[in-house]
C-alpha cells in the first residue's frame, strides 16, 4: 500500500471515529484500539500487544489506524 | 494554496484538535499513519511510547538532544531523544500528499513504567517548518492548517 493509500485509509478511520468518540471513549478507556473502515476491530493494553493480536490475524497494518485512548478517570492538560 | 484538514473530537468534555501523520525517512519503521493532538503549547511534535511501539522506533538508534533532555507531560516524566532528518507526509483536502521535512522529531521515551496513553502531539516546531497557519473555529467545529 502507498503512502497516499496509508494516510486516505488513515483520515477516514480519523474522520469516522472522531464522529463517536464519546461512546470509544467510554468503552475503550485506557486501552490501544486498532480502527479499520472506521470500526473498532480489536484492542489492547498497548500498542506493541495490539500489533500481536493483528500480525497474529494476518492483518495488513497498513490500513489499520492504531490510537490510544485516554482512562477515563484523569484528564490530561498537556 | 493548501487546506490540511484536522479531525476534532471530544476531549475531555472540550474539543481536541487532532492531525494524521505518516512518518518517513527513517529505516525500518513500521509502514502505519498516527496521529497527533495539535497542541501549540508544546515546542515539538513529539511522539508517544504507544506510538513509538506503533512505529518500531528503537530508541536506543536515536541520539540525545544537546538541551531540554527531561521533559514532563501531563504529570509524567520523559526523557527525550530526536530522530533526526524525518520527513513527515499529510493529507490535503484534495487529498494530495503534503510533505514537511524536518530536522528531527522528538521522541518521548519513559523513565518508568506508566499506564497514562498520552497523545503525541503536534507542536510548534511543526506548523514552523511546514510554514502553516492554524485555524480554529468553535463553534463550526472546524480545523485545519493551510499555507
Amino acid at each position: 500500500m502507498s503512502e497516499k493509500e496509508i494516510l486516505l485509509k488513515a483520515n477516514g478511520n480519523g474522520k469516522q471515529i472522531s464522529t463517536k468518540w464519546d461512546e470509544i471513549a467510554e468503552q475503550y478507556a485506557g486501552k490501544v484500539i486498532a480502527v479499520e473502515n472506521g470500526k473498532v476491530i480489536g484492542d489492547a493494553k498497548t500498542s506493541s500487544e495490539l500489533i500481536k493480536i493483528l500480525e497474529e490475524e494476518k492483518k495488513d497494518l497498513s490500513s489499520i489506524s492504531i490510537i490510544s485512548v485516554p482512562q477515563t478517570n484523569v484528564a490530561y492538560i498537556l | 494554496m493548501a487546506r490540511i484538514p484536522l479531525h476534532i473530537r471530544s476531549w475531555f468534555g472540550e474539543q481536541g484538535i487532532f492531525l494524521t501523520l505518516f512518518i518517513k525517512g527513517v529505516p525500518r519503521l513500521r509502514p502505519v499513519s498516527i496521529e497527533g493532538l495539535v497542541d501549540t503549547g508544546s515546542p515539538w511534535l513529539a511522539l508517544s511510547p504507544q506510538d513509538c511501539e506503533t512505529l518500531n522506533i528503537q530508541t536506543k538508534t536515536l541520539s540525545s538532544p544537546s538541551e531540554y533532555i527531561n521533559v514532563r507531560m501531563a504529570g509524567v516524566k520523559f526523557k527525550r531523544m530526536l530522530m533526526e532528518n524525518v520527513e513527515v507526509a499529510i493529507l490535503d483536502e484534495k487529498e494530495s500528499t503534503v510533505r514537511i521535512k524536518m530536522p528531527y522529531v522528538s521522541v518521548l521515551v519513559p523513565t518508568k513504567h506508566s499506564e497514562e496513553k498520552i497523545p503525541s502531539v503536534v507542536g510548534m516546531d511543526f506548523i514552523r517548518c511546514g510554514d502553516f497557519i492554524f485555524h480554529y473555529n468553535n463553534k463550526k467545529r472546524e480545523a485545519y492548517f493551510e499555507r
